[in-house]
């Protein structure tokens, strides 16, 4: 039995060669959506100890122990960061949001040294998170805010 | 209900979709598909799904009505193929059972013996008198001809002259969201949720399918978690309706990217042979255009498509002699219908591609060149239309622009690019342009908008309620929109850029007397008055707060709800299905291409929408900002090519929309005067920012390359013929 | 699919011989993408969190790499950014930072389609298996029963490498071309890869190049000749 921390509640399965979107997805309530199904939209990126991934491409198998967050636990640990993208209107259907949300609380990260990454970077770590409705100006203007250090 | 907090909802996921938290006890459908693009089917046996443990109900076309073919406006699809696929991806059985794994299960036991049928794979050989026939009707799906003078006649004396060929790409909506719903029945017969352009129409298909009457059944059709055109045809609800009712139980389905990939609506690809002349001071004389259009399987919004393309097809300028003649041919690709620019992005890039060329060859700069051949009064067809000033206000803005800063990278040619387009809004002629909804206070104190009109990611409840609070004097807070039902009347469908439009003139008609049913409740409740509306609730004489809160309103006097309805606007009924109000645009495009891979980049857009005063700003710059970034897919990176009737792609791993790092600049220079005359006073956002971009993007890589690419996306090996052709002709000279 | 995690290299030769010849090995995962049902229906020895030493040593002008770093966090190190900068600039266009979180150098020289093998084989990269020992990357793909445990690349000189990525857009797709050239002191050497095309190396352009398609053939000319030119350029300034 695999154990793990998904959003500060305790979670397991069974079977460890699961995909995480395919145990997710379907709990009621889930924030955990999966567009393509083959890590080619980061439309369900969740965190795993911190480090954005595919839901869809991670094996459960190896999160024992681990702690998995999604946009619902991301968005009430950084609310901030949530705010900064809604102001900017960075989204507009939100089908692809809570990826974007999970992957910009791991791009708002500073390394092991304690450097910042700059906008550059910021957009570099958020460019596999594709959004067909917006054209990424707000989320541009939400990376530079971001960087600045807001959110 | 303010922008902000609907985003913030979106981003922790607490904001659902229709097809999110299914009903306790739903089953789950899954869906036998046509693996050939044409075929007959022998036999289908569904009683050995049947007995497969789980399973619950099993369904083809052959419980449904017989002979059903439903449609946008043209019938002709059956909902489940009904004795013959057309297309890959083409319902033929559908199962409800207990799980997922169930359901898929099932699949494989249905005892289903298809025949392949000749393939037609190409338009112009679906024409062709001996071509395989696919329909009762023939292969031609659609045409469209119009004429004034004799262009043919006119052309070969023009002082110069441009013929354009050009090809556009099948693109994929990719919505994120995939065609997806929810069933189940209820005491009053059906309830229907899933994501549509048009609750009432769904509720009506539903009815023909299921044999209920339409007022029997709800369809919940927003929010929608994106669409632009993919979803206003019926994908996931008739069957989920009849297995609902078949298992007496709720259903849900959602489409894998996969089958949504093979399954889904796509945007047509054109052929074009578009030729333009123009006498020596440039003025332009006339103009050919030749299009021919693919619709894939069935009609879907094919005719209504082809029909905006040609009617847009010789742009906002006069031109004297004219022949349009448009073909929309049936064949086994898949299936086209309605997409964001629908149509007239096609054509719009051949006839801008030949102004550009046009214009150089007169010796005038592209802004001029448009500018003294401007029909800013009548419609591209003659008819009579609201005058749109704003085209001149577009070019002086145009003429003003900064020069473009960006410069080339390493091993890159820049271009520059220049368009100008109008789009026809609303649908044409004998469509459905009115509306209806109603105003109302809800029983928790909202006051709200209620309308069949959907919002799919274009803010139309945030805008809703920014509208309905100004006409009001309320605040955002109080305010909000309750959308996508068919409850309170048929609002039409959202689309065609009319979703703003009719939710800001159902407000603007019903504002008034929403506002007197309120005060007289307040005054039948609490007595004293006059009363006033204030934001946050009625504030009695003296007053400068409000005394009494909306939600102590509703609580005292109970919910108000006032129907409201808007009439069509009145266009020229002509010969052909025409538009009278047309949105208009403006736009500027810098690319970059590689001179060694052949591959583009689009380095920055200025865009020039005239659309009257925004609602929401932030709502008006991200809708230029998406449609823009579309067109840039349009011409450089999406296409789903097909061979033999089969996509060469099955997901996104094959098929490549623009990420962060593909998205130019996008600065929007948003022009607010329409005509003081104008009927309506705003125009949808939605669209016209794509139809502009995308010619302008042509032309800028006409500019880098020398020539006009024959087919969009940009195709590496043309980028360096042409450029080599340039080299050549450099050197000689 | 059975799934073992193994703890160090050893462990994971071991699950491979208990396991028998349908085992795979895989660390990252992210080429089972396309790949369905659900569970997987393989038997894999998960080798991402095994410890095959430490994700970086650089020594005596060779980067040493632990074949199941994730790529995410190759790309953000310094010195590795420091040593061979064009590596870094490449792992920016390989997946996503989601993808690459997931992804490894080993996947990228294992998988046949992986980039990284293209870009590392005119460095004379050695992948160092577990059992089977040191071998030119060119013929670390596909290998069955070994593990791979770490990749060592020899350091050009600054300028000597170039290595430069087509894809269908300008980030997160799979490569069209790939090329990369080393200006190594007894010459150039060349190779070639993307889409359906396996590894081509080489030491002159022309070979590399029978049998593409046309167009194809006309770009892959034309970005090895700018590589060529590129590194010829850098070293005649350093000279």
């Amino acid at each position: 039995m695999i154990r793990f921390m998904l959003d500060d509640a305790p979670m397991e399965c069974a079977d460890p060669a699961t995909r995480l979107s395919a145990l997710l997805a379907p709990l009621p309530g889930s924030a955990v959506r999966t567009p393509c199904g083959i890590g080619r939209c980061g439309g369900c990126t969740v965190l795993v100890d911190g480090a954005a991934v595919p839901a869809c491409l991670a094996l459960v198998g190896r999160l024992d122990g681990a702690r998995v967050e999604t946009a619902a636990g991301i968005a009430r640990r950084r609310p901030d960061l949530a705010r900064v993208l809604a102001e900017e209107a960075s989204v507009q259907c939100g089908f692809c949001a809570p990826g974007l949300l999970a992957a910009a609380a791991a791009a708002d990260a500073a390394d092991a040294a304690g450097a910042r990454p700059d906008a550059e970077e910021i957009a570099e770590r958020l460019t596999g998170n594709l959004c067909r409705c917006s054209g990424y100006q707000g989320l541009r203007r939400a990376i530079a805010r971001i960087a600045a250090g807001e959110g | 209900m303010r922008l902000t907090e609907d985003l913030t909802a979106k981003l922790s996921g607490a904001f659902r979709y229709l097809a999110d938290d299914p009903p306790e006890g739903c089953l789950h459908a899954a869906v036998l598909r046509s693996p050939l693009p044409h075929a007959r089917i022998e036999a289908l046996d569904l009683s050995p799904a049947l007995a497969m443990p789980g399973v619950v109900a099993a369904i083809s076309a052959a419980d449904m009505p017989a002979g059903l073919k439903l449609g946008l406006r043209m019938r002709d699809q059956p909902p489940m193929a009904d004795g013959v696929a057309r297309m890959i991806g083409e319902p033929i059985a559908a199962v409800a059972a207990t799980t997922e794994a169930e359901a898929r299960a099932a699949l494989a036991a249905i005892r289903l013996t298809l025949v392949p049928l000749p393939i037609v794979s190409d338009p112009e050989a679906a024409l062709a008198h001996d071509a395989p026939q696919l329909h009762p009707h023939g292969n031609l799906c659609a045409r469209f001809d119009h004429a004034r003078g004799d262009a043919d006649a006119a052309l070969p004396g023009a002082a110069h002259r441009v013929d354009v060929a050009l090809r556009t790409p099948r693109q994929m909506h990719v919505a994120m969201e995939t065609e997806c719903g929810v069933a189940f029945p209820t005491a009053e017969g059906l309830t229907i949720r899933a994501p549509g352009h048009d609750p009432a129409g769904v509720a009506a298909a539903a009815a023909e399918i299921t044999g209920l009457s339409p007022q029997r059944i709800a369809v919940q059709a927003s929010p929608v978690g994106g669409s632009f055109g993919g979803k206003e045809d019926l994908h996931v609800q008739p069957m989920l309706a009849l297995l609902a009712l078949r298992a007496g139980a709720p259903v849900r389905l959602a489409l894998s990217r996969e089958d949504s990939v093979a399954a889904g609506i796509k945007r047509h690809p054109f052929r074009i042979a578009l030729s333009a002349g123009c006498d020596a001071s440039g003025r332009l004389t006339a103009l050919t255009v030749d299009a021919l259009a693919d619709t894939g399987a069935y009609a879907s919004h094919g005719p209504e498509v082809l029909d905006t393309g040609m009617e847009n097809a010789p742009g906002p300028y006069a031109i004297p002699d004219l022949r349009l003649t448009g073909r929309l041919a049936y064949t086994n690709n898949g299936n086209a219908g309605a997409f964001r620019g629908f149509g007239a992005v096609q054509t719009e890039c051949a006839i801008e591609a030949a102004v550009e060329a046009l214009a150089k060859k007169a010796g005038l700069h592209p802004v001029d060149f448009r500018r003294l051949n401007l029909a800013p009064d009548a419609g591209p067809l003659g008819q009579r239309i609201a005058p749109r000033p704003e085209l001149h206000a577009i070019l002086d803005a145009m003429a003003a622009l900064p020069p473009a800063a960006e410069t080339a990278p390493r091993r890159h040619v820049l271009g520059i690019g220049w368009a100008l387009v109008s789009k026809g809004e609303g649908f044409a002629q004998g469509g459905p342009n009115g509306g209806a909804g109603a105003l109302a206070l809800e029983a928790d104190g909202t006051l709200t908008l209620r309308a069949g009109l959907v919002d799919m990611g274009q803010s139309l409840r945030a805008s809703a309620a920014a509208l309905l609070a100004r006409a009001l004097g309320a605040a955002e807070a109080d305010c909000d929109a309750i959308l996508g039902g068919n409850a309170d009347g048929d609002a039409g469908p959202t689309s065609a850029s009319r979703g703003a439009q009719i939710a800001g003139r159902l407000i603007a008609a019903g504002a008034e007397a929403f506002r007197a049913a309120l005060l007289a409740r307040a005054e039948a409740a609490f007595g004293e008055g006059p009363w006033r509306l204030v934001p946050g609730g009625l504030a009695g004489p003296g007053d400068n707060a409000p005394r009494i809160g909306f939600p102590a309103l509703a609580a005292a006097a109970g919910a108000i709800r006032v129907p409201v309805a808007v009439p069509a606007i009145e266009t020229d009924p002509g010969p052909v299905p025409a538009h009278g109000l047309f949105a208009s645009c403006g736009a500027r495009a810098v690319v970059a291409v590689d001179r060694v891979t052949g591959a583009a980049r689009c380095l920055a857009l200025d865009i020039l929408p005239a659309c009257g005063p925004a609602i929401l700003r932030e709502v008006y710059e991200g809708q230029v900002a998406g449609g823009a970034l579309q067109a840039v897919g349009f011409c450089l990176t999406e296409d789903l090519p097909c061979e033999a009737g089969r996509f060469a792609a099955s997901n996104l791993d094959g098929y490549f929309i623009p990420t962060l790092a593909d998205a130019p600049a996008v600065r929007v220079h948003a022009l607010d005067a329409l005509a003081p005359s104008d009927p309506v006073g705003r125009r949808g956002v939605g669209e016209i920012a794509l139809n502009a971009a995308a010619p302008a993007i042509l032309n800028a890589l006409a500019d880098a390359l020398g020539g006009i690419p024959a087919a969009l996306p940009l195709r590496a090996g043309e980028a360096l013929d042409l450029l080599a052709a340039r080299r050549a002709a450099e050197k000689r000279r | 699919m059975r799934h073992v995690r193994a703890r160090d290299a050893a462990h994971a030769l071991a699950l491979l011989g208990e396991m028998g010849p349908e085992a795979r090995v895989f660390a990252g995962g992210t080429s089972f993408a396309p790949v369905t049902p659900d569970p997987l229906p393989m038997l894999g020895v998960d080798v991402s969190g095994a410890d095959f030493g430490p994700m970086l040593a650089i020594a005596e002008g060779v980067a040493d790499i632990a074949a199941n770093a994730t790529l995410e966090s190759l790309r953000r190190d310094p010195a590795l950014k420091a040593a061979l900068p064009g590596l870094t600039d490449l792992l920016a266009r390989v997946g996503s930072t989601a993808v690459r979180n997931l992804g490894t150098p080993g996947g990228g020289i294992a998988w046949p389609g992986g980039d990284l093998r293209v870009a590392l084989a005119p460095l004379g990269a050695l992948a160092v298996f577990a059992a089977a020992g040191a071998a030119p990357v060119e013929q670390a793909a596909g290998v069955r029963g070994d593990v791979l445990t770490r990749i060592r690349i020899p350091l050009p000189p600054p300028g000597a490498w170039v290595v430069e990525k087509l894809g269908h857009r300008e980030r997160f797709s799979p490569a069209k071309l790939i090329v990369s050239v080393h200006a190594a002191p007894n010459g150039p050497r060349l190779a070639l890869g993307g889409a359906g095309l396996g590894l081509r190396t080489g030491l002159h352009a022309p070979p590399l190049l029978e049998g593409l398609e046309p167009t194809l053939a006309r770009i892959a000319r034309g970005m090895l000749e700018d590589a060529l030119e590129r590194t010829a350029e850098r070293n005649a300034g350093c000279a």
